[in-house]
């Protein structure tokens, strides 16, 4: 991320970074990896020709809460990116910390519509549905995990030079983590199976003051804002990449969430 | 120099190709020989493409290689140097605007002047012509041979497609397993048969005769080995065929007929000339299919061409051998010599992926069986030098004699064997009698094993798989199903 | 940089390290490129022994030497290599060599990402090699239509090698393509515009838009068939209420505008050589130039025209017949506009220019032919028979590999400072031409007389005997022309003096203007570019009066300092070879053989380890 060598490291032709350039048209490249599956699935809507079909599976308030939660997260993202281009290292670190803690959360939502989708019958071999629904939203997971641990350890390396802060910035990782563990451990959403309500509340709730405290702590400043500030570029390539990482899920979720949801079996 | 080398390999090449062309003996599948109004319809645009394609190579290629010998350079050599140069370069040139709308303007007229008898003959040769009564077929492909289906006559046959001339024949074509396409060069261009999709052609047949056709999509090991033949008749010739077809054969019972019951019948049908055999040949052949797709490992089914009247086709194996008494046993014999990788000896128990276990006399036994079935009445052709024995009319002391007589000859034995817990296919018949009344309620031991002769599918044995009893012994008659269960009881 | 100190797992060479850890640490686009040029080639000697293989087995009907399963597993690597693993890389070792020269630069943007592009490129190769050890090489075709390649009817692993090998190189070409398209946009020597950017840049260019936008959609596609394959899902199996003709779009979709990434670059270096040869400018720039945009853009609107007899129908079948036969006009225009440049110039002929015309008048052929099956009624004649064999070969031998052959005699000089045999070359392009004619053209017969594709024989007396025999002959002729030109390359480099000046053809671009071979920095002074064709109009400023594309006056070059001890590259790595290998594990173990997983975990470690450590390595060691 950082370094990469370039012989040229000011002048270019169009003004813009290199790695800025590049950054664009690998997007435009996705686009068109995204634009395949999205396609795959409009293609093969009603198609199934067993169920369970979108509309007697899809639940679309709990999805719109984890769009909002991505949505939120690309807010973050951008108080970040003008965070540290002021050179204010703490704000910014923790808005980009916030950024990667919202896509934590966001995929916390997917780990759980996967398995409850699996628990009520639609695997990615139940039908042509389940087979289009799990690849195309699963690689966008792929990409949202990618996004998230390229912020995280872009915080740990270039957001905090102390051991300290490197270690909470980790310990606020690893809280989120447990707090979600915890709650896919409850009844209601039975993704750990088998497990003590009062295990359940004790692990969300240990998680839950870890992240409190971690973050708490994380409020002392130690790196130079000249230094953070030099970092903006860096930011902006994990910015670009975010949002537009948002942007493919927009479109997932108009696609899948908005216009297929009523799909039933095929009239044939 | 060079240059008169480029063009002396030019024109030789060319010369050979065109020698080449002229001196090869038959032209089974050319193009150029168009025997009906579509194969008409794409050579004449092609020969359209070709000659303008033809003026456009000879003006371009001359160009090239007029300016490669006119433009050459006067080398004079440079002092000190090993390379020459002229002194003075040529007059830099950068194009010429004109020029240049001028050739993209005229290959553009060209173009249009191709596309629109393209697109014009895109859609007449969609669909037969209007107010024509089209002959309605289906073609099937299957890994690798052909099934022919004719939905409004009840007939189903294979490999050999029999169509009536100067009627347009409409194909519906389909498939099973993999994409195959559906291509007879001197009748019409080709279309594919996609699994999960349907798809139409037609075709007329201008004059009587036999025409060569081949799976052009690549399918598999022996996609080579695909091939058909379409016999275009006149109407009256092919009317005596639908009708035949749909006769029974003269002779319906061998000493083959028994070997073909218990090694064969599974996945080939051969009595499809009776009333409603159409659709139950249909049915039967999804089931085989379905039976083989989801569990390959156990299978020994799978869908098969249909061997109904074989005695009066004239090719066999796909349109690989002529149909002879030598080839077909050799066919019999070992698949995989004529067709390597062929299904037939990979699914069916009696090869068990290898030459068939069964003795000379009943491979001949079987060709001889197949070679009859020659529909009563087809009088002018005769395919088998032997001639054919009349079963022989015999007494049975016992009903028990009989029914082991009809246990071999009906080809149970093929597939139960007589000795304990030996399970060749179906389960042994060894203390058959000490377990079937208990199987099911209400049933005593004499009424179940009659049902499990006449409908199989009933009540499935624990570890074996339905629909792999053929569901014909229904046809015997109820003095011959009593004999076999009087039989079953007895082995002990 | 900074203060900080981040931890590096192995220390960058420190020197520009010669010897063997020279090439495998290497960064340098020069040596990269030479590195593809010869794996290409490696891959090219094995390809066209599968090539002989096919011809050997067809030479006579009901051949033996191969059974059909064999024979399907060499047609389908046969075409696989020679896409994938000759004529990309081929093309890929031009764009390493030259793309910087001409547009002064002094490396690519990526240097590091620039090597590993080579070494996924290589193990990828090596994976989908590796199928042959196993006796389960891939046996579906090039274009692995589905379902044939679904489980049901291929339980084997070919296909799944194949998918994963082409995932690889599919990663290999992306990054090239990234690296590409932004040295070309944003590494151009000042004064040097869009529109005084070489031809061959305009082709590169076009290329890497292709591959850029083009790849994603195979990687989508066979992830699906993977997923199919291993996992149960239902992309393309029609039982389930998948659509076998999905495929066949997503494969198309991908694999028309590939024929373009396949004879773009030839057409680029064509547009090289004609002019330096000829001394005179290529003829109507702009639109050479846009004709290949052109070609490029369309190529997204013809993919159906390789499906005319899947059934989409008369309404598709006539559009994408229409938007196939429009492709033919910016076509044209190249063609014309190449016999313009050598219009009126002074031609010399030589094996590199011989290539070249060679080139033109082999594509007209291959592109005429294409005209004749872009219209569905002659194409339903003619899909899927060896007429369009016939017209590929055309188009890709005749097209990409001479045009590619041309490029290799032009800049040979260049990449070496010595010149290959000019009397071997002129026996190779001799046997090449002759013998490529004699292998090909036969089969626009064949296919016309009805022989399909793809068969592993053929039955007797149907008159396709005697031309068989003739382009099996032609292809052992072929293979001698290909050992000619191997003999010139080693005889070249031991006997051949290191003569080759800056300039030995009295060049046009500015590759020219640095010594050969180029020091590894390239360039002393980046130039500053005025014209198009800077360097021809700096060696006769007369005839710069009246050019087309000439710019502003800019300032002169001589603020620059020459010392070219400043000159800075950076230092060489070995994460790119790590980070190629990692993910060349990593996709290779979820083929499932046996402890597969262990290999796959194997690689995802060395594949996190070397991103880590590239992602951390400072410029300098």
């Amino acid at each position: 991320m950082s370094n990469v060598a370039t012989t040229e490291d000011h002048y270019t032709s169009t003004g813009v970074d290199n790695r800025k350039l590049m950054m664009w048209i690998f997007l435009g490249s996705d686009c068109l990896f995204f634009g395949a599956f999205i396609s795959t699935y409009l293609v093969y809507r009603n198609r199934s020709l067993t169920g369970p079909y979108p509309n007697e599976i899809l639940d679309i308030p709990i999805t719109t809460v984890s769009t909002f939660v991505l949505l939120m997260s690309s807010l973050a993202m951008v108080m970040g990116l003008s965070y540290i281009q002021q050179g204010r290292q703490v704000l910014g670190r923790y808005w980009t910390l916030a950024t990667a803690l919202l896509g934590m959360v966001f995929l916390g939502f997917q780990v759980y519509e996967f398995s409850h989708f699996a628990h009520i019958g639609l695997t990615p071999r139940t039908n042509i549905f389940g087979t289009t629904f799990f690849t195309m939203t699963g690689f966008h997971g792929a990409h949202v995990t990618f996004g998230v641990l390229w912020l995280l350890i872009f915080a740990y390396s270039r957001l905090a030079t102390s051991f300290k802060n490197k270690m909470l910035i980790v310990a606020s990782f690893i809280s989120v983590v447990v707090a979600m563990a915890g709650l896919m451990m409850t009844e209601t959403l039975d993704v750990i199976p088998h497990m003590p309500f009062s295990i359940a509340m004790a692990v969300t709730a240990i998680g839950i003051i870890g992240t409190i405290t971690s973050l708490y702590l994380l409020k002392s400043p130690d790196t130079q804002p000249e230094i953070v500030s030099k970092e903006e570029g860096n930011l902006e390539l994990a910015g670009l990449y975010w949002h537009f990482v948002d942007i493919v899920w927009i479109v997932i979720f108009t696609v899948v969430y908005l216009v297929s949801a009523k799909d039933g079996a095929p009239l044939l | 120099m060079i240059t008169k080398k480029l063009i002396k390999y030019l024109s030789l090449s060319s010369l050979l190709a065109i020698f080449i062309s002229s001196c090869s003996p038959h032209h089974e599948q050319s193009t150029f020989t168009n025997a009906g109004p579509v194969a008409q319809a794409q050579s004449e645009l092609f020969y359209l493409m070709f000659w303008i394609a033809g003026i456009i190579f000879v003006l371009v290629q001359g160009a090239l290689i007029f300016a490669l010998l006119n433009f050459r350079r006067k080398e004079h050599p440079i002092p000190g140097s090993d390379f020459k140069l002229p002194d003075i370069p040529p007059k830099q040139v950068h194009g010429n605007t004109k020029l240049e709308i001028l050739w993209t303007i005229i290959p553009a007229l060209i173009l249009v002047a191709i596309a629109v008898p393209t697109v014009q003959t895109i859609y007449s040769t969609y669909e037969p012509p209007e107010g024509s009564d089209p002959l309605e077929i289906v073609a099937m492909g299957h890994q690798w041979w052909w099934e022919f289906r004719y939905p409004d006559e009840g007939i189903v046959t294979a490999n050999e497609l029999r169509v009536p001339t100067n009627r347009p024949v409409k194909v519906t074509l389909q498939s099973q397993d993999v994409i195959h396409s559906f291509w007879i060069p001197q009748v019409a261009g080709k279309k594919d048969t996609v699994p999960g999709n349907t798809n139409q052609m037609w075709f007329q047949v201008d004059e009587p005769g036999n025409y060569s056709g081949q799976c052009a999509e690549f399918c598999g090991v022996a996609h080579a080995r695909m091939r058909f033949r379409v016999i275009a008749e006149d109407e009256a010739d092919f009317n005596v065929w639908l009708n035949a077809m749909k006769t029974p054969p003269k002779t319906t019972s061998s000493e083959g007929y028994g070997l073909f019951l218990a090694h064969c019948s599974m996945c080939h049908s051969i009595d499809s000339y009776m009333n409603e055999s159409y659709e139950k040949e249909i049915t039967v052949q999804d089931d085989r299919w379905a039976d083989w797709f989801h569990n390959q490992e156990e299978s020994v089914r799978v869908s098969a061409p249909n061997l109904t009247h074989l005695g009066i086709r004239t090719m066999l194996a796909a349109g690989q051998k002529d149909m002879t008494r030598e080839n077909l046993i050799a066919w019999i014999k070992d698949p995989s010599d004529i067709k390597q990788g062929t299904r037939m000896q990979s699914v069916a128990t009696v090869y068990q992926g290898g030459v068939a276990k069964l003795k000379e006399h009943e491979v001949e036994a079987i060709a001889d069986y197949l070679l009859s079935q020659i529909p009563d009445g087809w009088g002018s052709v005769s395919t088998s030098t032997e001639s054919l024995e009349q079963a022989e009319v015999m007494v049975w002391n016992t009903p028990e004699e009989h029914g082991e007589y009809l246990f071999v000859n009906q080809g149970c034995s093929g597939c139960h064997s007589l000795n304990e817990d030996e399970v060749i296919v179906g389960p042994s018949m060894y203390g058959l009698i000490d377990r079937s009344d208990s199987k099911v309620e209400g049933l005593s031991a004499e009424e179940y094993i009659y049902q499990s002769i006449t409908y199989p599918n009933e009540y499935i044995v624990d570890g074996y798989a339905a629909n792999v009893m053929p569901q014909i012994f229904i046809n015997l008659s109820e003095e011959e199903l009593n004999a076999l269960v009087s039989y079953l009881k007895t082995i002990k | 940089m900074t203060t900080i100190s981040y931890p590096t797992f192995i220390r960058r060479p420190n020197e520009y390290v010669s010897g063997i850890w020279g090439w495998l640490t290497t960064v340098d686009h020069k040596k990269i490129g030479t590195m593809y040029g010869v794996t290409a080639f490696l891959w090219f000697i094995v390809g066209g022994i599968e090539a002989l293989l096919i011809r050997l087995q067809l030479a006579q009907p009901e051949g033996t030497i191969l059974s059909p399963e064999v024979y399907n597993q060499v047609f389908t690597m046969h075409g696989t290599t020679m896409i994938f693993l000759v004529v990309m890389p081929l093309s890929a070792a031009f764009f390493n060599w030259i793309v910087p020269l001409q547009i002064g630069a002094r490396d690519v943007a990526f240097p590091r990402l620039n090597a590993f592009s080579f070494w996924a490129f290589l193990f990828g190769g090596i994976l989908l090699n590796l199928s042959w050890l196993t006796g389960d090489a891939p046996n579906a075709g090039w274009f692995a239509y589905a379902p044939n390649t679904e489980p049901q009817f291929n339980p084997r692993n070919g296909v799944t090698y194949w998918i994963l090998g082409l995932q690889i190189l599919g990663i290999a070409s992306l990054a090239a393509g990234f690296n590409f398209l932004t040295t070309i946009i944003n590494m151009r020597a000042p004064g040097m515009s869009f529109m005084k950017m070489p031809v061959f840049i305009w082709m590169t260019a076009v290329v890497n838009v292709l591959i850029v936008l083009a790849f994603p959609i195979i990687t989508v596609a066979l992830i699906q068939l993977q997923f199919d394959r291993l996992y149960g899902t239902h992309f393309f199996n029609p039982t389930m209420g998948g659509d076998p003709v999905m495929w066949q779009h997503m494969f198309w979709l991908f694999g028309h505008p590939e024929v373009y990434i396949l004879i773009l670059p030839a057409m680029g270096i064509v547009s090289e050589v004609l002019p330096t040869f000829s001394r005179k400018p290529i003829y109507g720039y702009s639109f050479i130039v846009f004709s290949g945009v052109a070609i490029g853009f369309l190529g997204w609107f013809v993919w159906s025209h390789h499906m005319f007899t899947v059934g989409l129908g008369p309404a598709a079948n006539a559009a994408f017949s229409v938007s196939t036969m429009a492709i033919a006009i910016p076509t044209g225009v190249k063609i014309f506009n190449w016999i313009g440049t050598l219009w009126g110039g002074s031609i010399k002929i030589n094996t590199a220019l011989l290539f070249s015309v060679a080139f033109i008048g082999m594509f007209v052929i291959g592109g005429l032919s294409g005209v004749t099956h872009a219209s569905p009624p002659s194409d339903a004649q003619q899909q899927d028979t060896y007429y369009v064999v016939a017209h590929f070969h055309y188009v890709l031998f005749g097209g990409s590999l001479l045009g590619l052959w041309s490029g290799v005699y032009y800049w040979w000089p260049k990449f070496t400072g010595r010149f290959l045999n000019e009397k071997l070359g002129l026996w190779h392009f001799g046997i090449v031409f002759f013998a490529f004619n004699l292998t090909f053209f036969p089969m626009h017969w064949l296919g016309l007389d009805g022989m399909p594709r793809r068969v592993a024989t053929y039955p007797e007396g149907m008159g396709w005997d005697i031309s068989n025999l003739v382009s099996t002959i032609g292809s052992l002729m072929l293979g001698v022309g290909v050992l000619v030109f191997l003999y010139n390359v080693v005889y070249s480099n031991l006997r051949m003096p290191k003569t080759a000046s800056n300039d030995p053809w009295d060049g046009r671009t500015l590759e020219w203007s640095i010594p050969s071979p180029p020091p590894h920095y390239n360039f002393d002074v980046i130039p500053d570019v005025k014209y198009r064709d800077d360097f021809w109009y700096k060696k006769y400023p007369e005839l710069a009066h009246n050019t087309h594309g000439g710019g502003s006056d800019l300032e002169s070059q001589e603020d620059h300092d020459a010392d070219h001890a400043d000159i800075h590259m950076p230092d060489p790595s070995y994460y790119p070879l790590f980070l190629g290998l990692g993910l060349a594990v990593m996709l290779g173990g979820f083929i499932p053989f046996t402890g597969h997983w262990v290999v796959c975990a194997v690689g995802l470690i060395i594949f996190i380890w070397s991103f880590l450590g590239w992602s951390y390595e400072p410029v300098n060691g």
